[in-house]
């Protein structure tokens, strides 16, 4: 089934580099095929296929889909639920009809950007502007107080995209919980880039030395602080700048966002987190039909208090996580979230 | 004005959310209904130039 690499063709993605070694870990033998999930899309890209048993599974940058009948490239594990998460407001709607927070909310085409400025008008709080099926953070803009850039954000994203999401802007920490069927394996803190002041050094002068280490340490996925008018913005509403120095211990937040891209850290495990939010999101993700593997993101405000409607949401739901940064995280104990992938197919395989 | 059938309802809950000073929030609201306004009038020519801009970077062009 291996197939030849064609001219030029990428080479395997980190993240089933990642996957790959798993399988090795746990005796599953794998390949790398050259093939396109799509049959008009071009050019073909590189697949991991794991041999389980006498199945066959697909990986690659955060998706696994099943064989085909005709041993190639088949539909993807998660079945329908792949087609509801893509669609943010839906898989929101789900949720909230199930009992899960959400943070409120409604999507708008870009046909009727005015109607979403309008209900921007009548939002009481800070909004989340993003595409309604975005992912890995393109064109994310939370915490906007403010009309201009509310309405800079709605044209951002429908330059881009078809639907426009405007949302509360919920407060609090990001934690990403990582589902594998049917319980959580992996939990991470997602802390949006920052420096530490230390009392002499400038704001701009924290930031070169961090993203010295970023490169000193090459910790995969977490890319270097950019820098930029979003920096400049973030600074500016902390009453801060680039020359800025911060008292010794002060953390400066640089962003908004948690992406990796975006030089957020990711902090592996639950330290300080009270269990039942994993709890919620594991029966969260079991309100999903068909969903077997997936990246859920949520803000809880108060990680040690237990949850309630007003101290936690469910932000989305990812049917192709990546899982980089649970096995190279910044701070914490590497989190195996590619070994539960595989030992899940190891079920199916043998149910 | 476009139609509004596709949009999605509101959901989520509102508890526990954090709301502006209403000074804040009168002149945002003040600002934005003028936007909207303005917005429904040329949405369509500023689209289509975002969207052409999009297309453009994405060749490569």
């Amino acid at each position: 089934m291996a197939s030849e690499a064609p001219a030029g063709a990428d080479p395997l993605d980190d993240h089933a580099v990642c996957m790959a070694d798993a399988a090795r870990r746990r005796g599953i033998a794998t390949e790398v095929i050259f093939a396109t999930s799509w049959p008009l899309s071009r050019p073909k890209r590189p697949w991991l296929r794991l041999n389980v048993s006498a199945d066959a599974y697909y990986y690659r940058s955060g998706r696994v889909l099943r064989s085909g009948r005709d041993g190639g490239l088949g539909r993807t594990l998660n079945g329908p639920a792949h087609i509801l998460t893509r669609n943010k407001q839906r898989t929101k709607e789900v949720l909230a009809r199930a009992g899960f927070p959400v943070p409120p909310g409604r999507m708008f085409k870009i046909g009727a950007l005015d109607q979403a400025l309008v209900y921007a008008a009548e939002f009481p709080g800070e909004l989340c502007v993003k595409p309604n099926r975005g992912g890995k953070g393109d064109l994310v803009f939370p915490r906007l107080r403010d009309a201009d850039s509310i309405l800079e954000a709605c044209l951002a994203v429908a330059g881009g995209y078809e639907e426009v999401l405007v949302e509360a802007s919920v407060p609090g920490e990001v934690w990403r919980y990582f589902y594998v069927h049917p319980h959580i394996v992996a939990v991470k803190h997602s802390r949006p880039a920052c420096v530490v002041g230390d009392g002499m050094t400038s704001v701009s002068g924290l930031i070169d030395l961090k993203n010295a280490e970023r490169e000193r340490r090459g910790v995969v996925g977490h890319f270097l602080i950019p820098r930029g008018p979003t920096l400049a913005a973030m600074l500016a509403r902390q009453g801060l700048s680039l020359e800025s120095v911060v008292p010794e211990g002060c953390r400066v937040f640089l962003q908004s966002a948690s992406n990796g891209a975006l030089g957020a850290d990711s902090i592996s495990g639950t330290q300080g987190l009270h269990p039942g939010y994993g709890q919620q999101v594991e029966a969260a993700c079991r309100a999903i039909p068909g969903l077997l593997v997936a990246g859920i993101d949520t803000v809880i405000r108060n990680p040690s208090q237990p949850p309630s409607n007003e101290n936690f949401w469910i932000l989305e739901i990812n049917s192709s996580p990546g899982v980089l940064p649970y096995h190279y995280p910044w701070e914490g104990a590497p989190q195996d979230v590619c070994g539960e992938i595989v030992a899940l197919l190891e079920r199916l395989a043998a149910a | 004005m476009p139609d509004s059938e596709d949009n999605s309802p509101d959901t989520g809950n509102r508890e526990g959310m954090p709301v502006l000073k209403s000074e804040e929030f009168a002149v945002r609201r003040q600002s934005l209904k003028k936007m909207a306004k303005f917005v429904a009038v040329t949405s369509p020519a500023v689209l289509g130039l975002l969207q052409s801009k999009r297309a453009l970077a994405a060749s490569g062009e």
